[in-house]
């Protein structure tokens, strides 16, 4: 089979980037790299949620998926060569009218991309299952759902480690195993990859929408230039998977903002990116009710029109339908208790979460951490902020809407991790060191999306200091 | 005073200039760091991962197995008085279970089927004495280390 495995990964992401090209075009506000970017993830969640629902009526050993798959290229495809017009415009205007600067940006992004593709490769090559949770937890599950044909529901049970956790990466995986009919060990490393470069491109795509073109070749730059990504992303863990989609999510309701033509579509896309975040991760669950609350607050302050808020809010459940289905089937019929969370006995929760001096043993704990983040020779927290301070911010109005979204998303989403580590059953210390930095790394590109956008674009800058001389 | 702002205000691009390449440069150096940090462990690694080896170990352990349900599990963290390293033994429970899945391990002999993995110290009476602690008899030996038990009928 070897290198043949690949193709298995194809119908998702074909999928998935003829479903996005189908609802953004045509629309001033998108480009090809953030079509391109945002239908990987996009694609191999959405198929990873139809291979549930395919294995929970039938199995995941069940044949005719492919036919399933092929009928929906056929479809999007369809549905695409009706826009071809608008299509073949986006395409030749793809590479006009762009300056010197975004070229050498764009050619430096691309050198990065290319080292930092070797390095994930040389760590997959000195761990090709992945690290601790990979082979504990998701390529143990995909392992679990090829072989289990028939019987896969049979493996939810608490004797399995943390057999609640959700399955787009675990389902993905077994997806590609069962159409190629052999447990290639290239998959788990692949789809950990698409998803780690995939952010990158969505990050820049989603500054190039948000008319920040410089900036977002350097977002792109200093994501894939921070050491920690590219080896969270080559432990095939979940949480790359995460970051990417809590991105996508937030940019695509920044754009339902900015872009009123699109508005519908960009919701869609925000909705069905936050239910698929928690379609990947317990810690995505949190995110799916964050956004949420961002978004129904949004929603209220800032439309008045009553058929703009019925329009968006529907938008928004037609995005969250696919994922938020799967996950309540799987909560509810197969997964067993979490074990952070009791919920058929909550008292040692609320009671952690009444008590004061828990939150100063959380503080205490998070203080004990080893601080850094990043693994760059020198603080990333340190660059970016005398970066910030020579470029300066810039906030216009309508840009600081949108930089207010995401602080919100943010910093609610933080707020929650931390509630965790207060309620956490587990020894807190040992809990922090595991996971804090996984948590960082969640929020990190949505992070840096937020900083490159209140920044001022370097070109603004050159522009304005022409016409001063 | 207005000179001198004119002047810092000229210099700004060159300090933005500064800024951008002092970024790049550090982007690149993580970079290339990475990637030569990442190269030489590469280079230097045994010729198969600890993940690999384990899987190799017990591969043929699943023919001995049914192929769902939950079978036991003991290892030296179970026996009384054991000296062993904790990290290990764990390490060593999920190395297993990722090898024999679909089948579920449950540590402890709750299960007619019982996977024993037992660091072998020379001791030639280990394996009676876990059998008769335990409660278990020996169905098959896969390795000098890993063994098959099933569980005593009361």
């Amino acid at each position: 089979m070897s290198y043949l495995v690949y193709l298995t990964l194809l119908p998702p992401i074909i999928i998935g980037i003829l479903f996005v090209s189908w609802i953004l075009l045509p629309s001033k506000n998108t480009n090809l790299m953030l079509i391109l970017s945002l239908g990987i993830p996009l694609g191999l969640g959405i198929i990873s949620c139809f291979y549930f629902l395919w294995s929970y009526i039938l199995n995941p050993a069940f044949p005719g998926f492919i036919c399933f798959e092929l009928a929906l290229i056929a479809a999007l495809g369809f549905l695409n060569w009706r826009q071809r017009a608008h299509i073949t415009e986006f395409l030749s205007s793809t590479f006009k009218n762009r300056n010197k600067l975004e070229w050498i940006f764009g050619v430096l992004f691309l050198a990065i991309a290319i080292i930092g593709i070797a390095t994930f490769i040389n760590y997959t090559n000195v761990n090709p299952h992945g690290r601790y949770d990979a082979w504990a937890i998701w390529n143990l599950r995909a392992r679990m759902i090829a072989r289990g044909a028939d019987q896969w529901k049979s493996i939810f049970i608490p004797q399995v480690f943390h057999a609640d956790y959700p399955l787009l990466l675990p389902l993905s995986i077994a997806h590609s195993w069962v159409l190629a009919g052999t447990e290639s060990q290239r998959i788990p490393p692949a789809i950990a990859g698409l998803f780690t470069f995939a952010t990158s491109g969505i990050l820049v795509g989603s500054l190039f929408s948000l008319k920040r073109r410089s900036m977002g070749w350097l977002a792109g730059i200093i994501l894939l230039s921070t050491p920690w990504v590219i080896y969270f992303g080559s432990l095939q863990f979940a949480d790359l998977p995460l970051a990417s989609l809590i991105l996508a999510a937030s940019s695509s309701l920044c754009m339902a903002l900015i872009d009123q033509n699109k508005s519908t579509s960009w919701m869609i896309l925000a909705g069905l990116s936050a239910g698929l975040a928690a379609w990947t991760k317990n810690e995505g669950q949190l995110f799916l009710l964050v956004f949420l609350v961002v978004v129904c607050g949004l929603i209220i302050l800032k439309f008045k029109n009553q058929r703009t808020i019925g329009r968006l809010a529907l938008s928004l459940g037609i995005g969250l339908i696919l994922p938020v289905v799967a996950i309540l089937i799987f909560k509810f019929s197969l997964a067993p208790a979490n074990d952070v969370i009791d919920t058929g006995n909550l008292s040692p929760a609320i009671a952690s979460l009444i008590s004061a001096a828990r939150y100063g043993e959380v503080i205490n704990a998070l203080n004990n951490y080893p601080k850094g983040f990043g693994g760059w020779i020198v603080p990333i927290p340190l660059v970016l902020l005398v970066f910030a301070l020579i470029i300066q911010p810039q906030l216009i109005r309508e840009r600081s809407n949108l930089a207010l979204i995401l602080i919100f998303l943010l910093i609610m989403q933080w707020t929650g991790y931390f509630l965790i580590y207060v309620i956490t059953p587990h020894q807190l210390q040992v809990h922090i060191n595991q996971s804090y930095d996984r948590l960082l790394m969640h929020l990190y590109p949505t992070f840096l999306l937020l900083f490159f956008l209140i920044l001022r674009p370097i070109e603004d800058i050159f522009s304005t200091n022409k016409r001063m001389d | 005073m207005s000179a001198l702002i004119s002047k810092i205000q000229k210099a700004y691009p060159f300090f933005i200039i500064a800024a951008i390449l002092i970024l790049l440069g550090l982007s690149a150096y993580s970079s290339f760091h990475a990637y030569k940090v990442t190269s030489d462990s590469a280079s230097g690694i045994a010729e198969t991962d600890m993940v690999t080896a384990w899987d190799k170990r017990l591969r043929k352990v699943r023919l001995l197995l049914p192929d769902q349900g939950i079978v036991g599990y003991l290892a030296d963290w179970d026996i009384p008085g054991y000296n062993y390293g904790s990290s290990d033994q764990e390490v060593e429970f999920l190395l297993a279970q990722y090898t024999v899945a679909p089948v579920v391990l449950e540590r402890g002999t709750k299960h007619k089927l019982v996977l024993g993995n037992f660091s072998d110290n020379g001791d030639p009476q280990k394996i009676p004495n876990i059998e008769a602690q335990f409660g278990i008899h020996l169905v098959q030996t896969y390795s000098n280390e890993i063994f098959l038990f099933e569980v005593n009928e009361k």
